[in-house]
């Protein structure tokens, strides 16, 4: 015999019962209540801790039972067994296996689901969506950090046509370069979704030699050819709709920073894909990618005297693994 | 000798008509038949009881000395067992018997399972989430349950999903067509609300009688539309009057069963319990656009101006939001009365700070997984300040009828974060 509250469904009245189980069927017992009721259509709900345990009967009236040894007694009777996830929510041994599995596919997710989503996705993206976000990007930062370029027109068109003449391939998306200049931001390029390739005054003055300068653009036409900007827009978003699911009540700073630091662990991998087809192209087009090297020292040598506040979150790292890279694949080829 | 209130018994409120309290006694008595043919009859006692109510209630004489009698001998009410022998304590206390451990591996597994499962097992996941919640919240040795029917609530979450899609994707393409959608949002998320809250409230039972709530999209859009906009027009110096009125929409069109929630704060009590967070912040508004206006091209302000709105959105977030939420909360409850049953919420500042401060630097060290077990403390913490007065009158609530909205609201209101502290 069970102690339990009994309630009809229709009233919240409270009604005493003993429970117990015989004939195939769960008898209820009490001074106001006295009802039996098939097993099969009990509904023995589930264990939730301390909680009372609510048994539902097929009308909307219920038992509560808080009596949790004599419960497992009773359900022993009726021959029910707890369904399989509340086996597994018991254990300590099948939460730390659940937790592998949710370690284990948010690694998988990270390391080659949204990269392979990334990459099947972006070649899809419409055009005037690119464009659109293209021309935004670069209006939002000519607004805030670029002014314009101090460069004298006719160096920033024989640049133009160095690079036309050198690296123009059919096959490769359009492309055009502008010229910047930007106080705050070290020696750079960077390439837009778009084809919009910016050089900012600092880097052409850094570089030299035009070789140098063309193994920049060669570099940037491969962030473009891989659509490296659409597939880092991709991936970031997805990265911060996931963090923000995570994290989003307890701090947006953490959002944000966890979003940085998983972002650059792609943009390496970008980084070193954009190298590669520099490579391969100035060797097609001007039979050496020695360029490609100088340009990288030397900015790794300016990024050095700078402080190098962009390489903090990794961007650019690792010159030497890069330049051992290019040379690897450039002995390939010869 | 009364045991429960005369208008609880027959479901009507206190200002309901003769008609009403007519049909409401031959609706009763029907019940009564209907229950004794079923052959599961309900309590003699009952039936005299409520006619017991209905000779009170339907002569305006009568009625008029009961009123009275019923208004003197309210804050707490005093009324007695609905039925000989059941056991009632003229105070409950609120107890959660949840345990972070034990929640721990139930959050694991559902997360693991949903994963799995590409997500479709979230819904499923909830309902389990809830049920916890639900089931080891003990109030005069009775629980709370949860019913949230997983299927509807998988449907919900593929809504939601392409909702939410469908607002990216506009957002993408171009400004116009973000504000419109942004303003299809601003009416649509009323709605949704309401939607939540029917979810919520009938998919919750406590003794086997289902919650009920019965706000109107009307009501919501005006609160979120016409009083949520004066707070923003204001700067936030009518927010104690909105939450005011959103205490009143939630709590005010709440039911347990047939007998339905009353709130009856004035604007009063929410600027006096609001006073401080308020001056505090006008305070806060003021100071910087002084620095502004007296140091102005100063280099004193380049340097100033960034500190103080650091500090301002700090302390915004630090002391502002806790504070409304405390005094918020202790508003909503002990101005709410469901029947003859009342509620005292004693939540103060300090230990409820203290406890969303530890919670979120845990959960910030633990990378996320602390989570689960600082929801269980908050709703430990919640139970802790909170006790029912009369919790026994209660038991005299009927079901009332109805069926389940979809669950599509109910989910929107997750992914989108509101707080409905209730």
């Amino acid at each position: 015999m069970l102690s339990a509250v009994y309630y009809d469904g229709r009233s919240a009245l409270r009604h005493p019962v003993r429970l117990h189980v015989g004939d195939d069927c769960l008898h209820l017992d009490g001074d106001s209540v006295r009802r039996s009721v098939p097993l099969g259509s009990v509904d023995f709900g589930e264990a939730m801790g301390k909680g009372p345990r609510c048994i539902e009967l097929p009308d909307g009236a219920r038992c509560e039972v808080a009596d949790h040894d004599g419960m497992r007694r009773l359900l022993a009777a009726a021959g029910v067994t707890e369904s399989l996830v509340v086996r597994l929510q018991t254990r300590w041994r099948w939460a730390a296996a659940a937790l592998a599995i949710v370690v284990g596919s948010a690694g998988a997710a990270y390391f080659w689901g949204l990269p392979a989503l990334a990459r099947t996705l972006a070649p899809h993206v419409p055009a005037p969506a690119v464009k659109l976000i293209s021309d935004g990007v670069l209006a939002q930062l000519d607004g805030q950090l670029f002014a314009a370029s101090a460069l004298p027109p006719a160096r920033q068109d024989e640049i133009r046509r160095l690079a036309t003449a050198h690296l123009r391939e059919a096959g490769q998306p359009d492309w055009r370069i502008h010229f910047r200049s930007a106080p705050k931001i070290g020696a750079n390029a960077l390439a837009l979704p778009g084809g919009d390739i910016v050089i900012l005054d600092k880097l052409v003055t850094l570089m030299n030699d035009d070789r140098q300068l063309l193994a920049v653009v060669a570099h940037e036409v491969g962030h473009l050819a891989h659509r490296h900007s659409l597939q880092q827009l991709i991936q970031g978003a997805t990265l911060s709709l996931v963090l923000a699911a995570w994290f989003g009540d307890v701090s947006s700073a953490a959002v944000a920073l966890g979003g940085q630091l998983l972002q650059a662990g792609y943009s390496r991998e970008a980084e070193r894909e954009a190298d590669a087809y520099a490579t391969r192209l100035l060797l097609r087009c001007c039979g050496s990618s020695a360029g490609l090297v100088e340009a990288l020292e030397k900015l790794a040598r300016s990024e050095g005297d700078a402080g190098g506040a962009l390489s903090l979150l990794g961007s650019h790292p690792e010159t030497a693994a890069r330049i051992a890279a290019i040379r690897a694949l450039a002995a390939q080829g010869n | 000798m009364q045991a429960v209130c005369h208008y609880t018994l027959l479901g009507v409120g206190t200002d309901a008509s003769t008609e009403e309290i007519n049909s409401a006694y031959a609706q009763a008595l029907s019940r009564f038949k209907r229950r004794l043919a079923a052959g599961d009859p309900l309590p003699l006692e009952h039936l005299d009881s409520l006619r017991d109510a209905y000779r009170t209630l339907a002569a305006p004489a009568s009625r008029a000395s009961y009123d009275r009698e019923r208004l003197a001998a309210m804050p707490p009410a005093p009324a007695a067992p609905a039925v000989a022998g059941e056991a009632g304590a003229p105070e409950g206390a609120v107890e959660f018997h949840g345990a972070g451990s034990e929640y721990l591996r139930i959050w694991l597994v559902n997360m693991a399972l949903s994963v799995l499962t590409l997500g479709i097992y979230s819904a499923w996941a909830k309902v389990r989430r809830e049920k916890y919640f639900h089931r080891n919240l003990v109030v005069d040795g009775a629980a709370f349950d949860y019913h949230g029917n997983p299927r509807a609530i998988l449907v919900g979450r593929i809504l939601l999903f392409i909702l939410l899609m469908v607002m990216n994707f506009a957002e993408g393409i171009s400004p116009a067509a973000h504000i419109a959608i942004l303003a299809v949002a601003a009416f649509a998320v009323p709605w949704l609300l309401v939607r939540s809250l029917q979810f919520r409230a009938r998919n919750t039972s406590y003794r086997g009688v289902r919650f009920a709530f019965a706000g109107s999209y009307r009501e919501a859009l005006a609160l979120y539309l016409g009083h949520g906009a004066l707070t923003l027009l204001t700067v936030g110096v009518y927010l104690p009057a909105f939450l005011r009125k959103q205490k009143a929409f939630l709590a005010g069109n709440l039911r347990f069963g047939d007998t339905p929630c009353r709130f009856d704060a004035g604007v009063g009590a929410f600027y006096s319990g609001l006073k401080v967070p308020l001056l505090l912040w006008v305070l806060m508004l003021a100071v910087p656009l002084l620095v502004a206006v007296i140091g102005a091209g100063g280099p004193l302000l380049a340097v100033l101006v960034p500190i103080l709105m650091a500090a301002l959105v700090l302390s915004f977030n630090l002391l502002l939001v806790p504070f409304i939420r405390v005094v918020g909360t202790n508003l909503l409850w002990n101005h709410t009365r469901l029947g003859d049953t009342a509620f005292r919420s004693t939540q103060t500042v300090g230990s409820y700070l203290g406890l969303v401060i530890r919670n979120w630097l845990l959960i910030l060290l633990s990378l996320g997984f602390y989570w689960p077990i600082a929801q269980i403390r908050m709703a430990s913490y919640r139970a802790h300040h909170l006790t029912v007065l009369n919790p026994a009158a209660l038991g005299s609530a009927a079901a009332a009828q109805g069926t389940n909205p979809a669950a599509v609201g109910d989910e929107v209101i997750d992914a989108f974060d509101f707080d409905i502290a209730l």
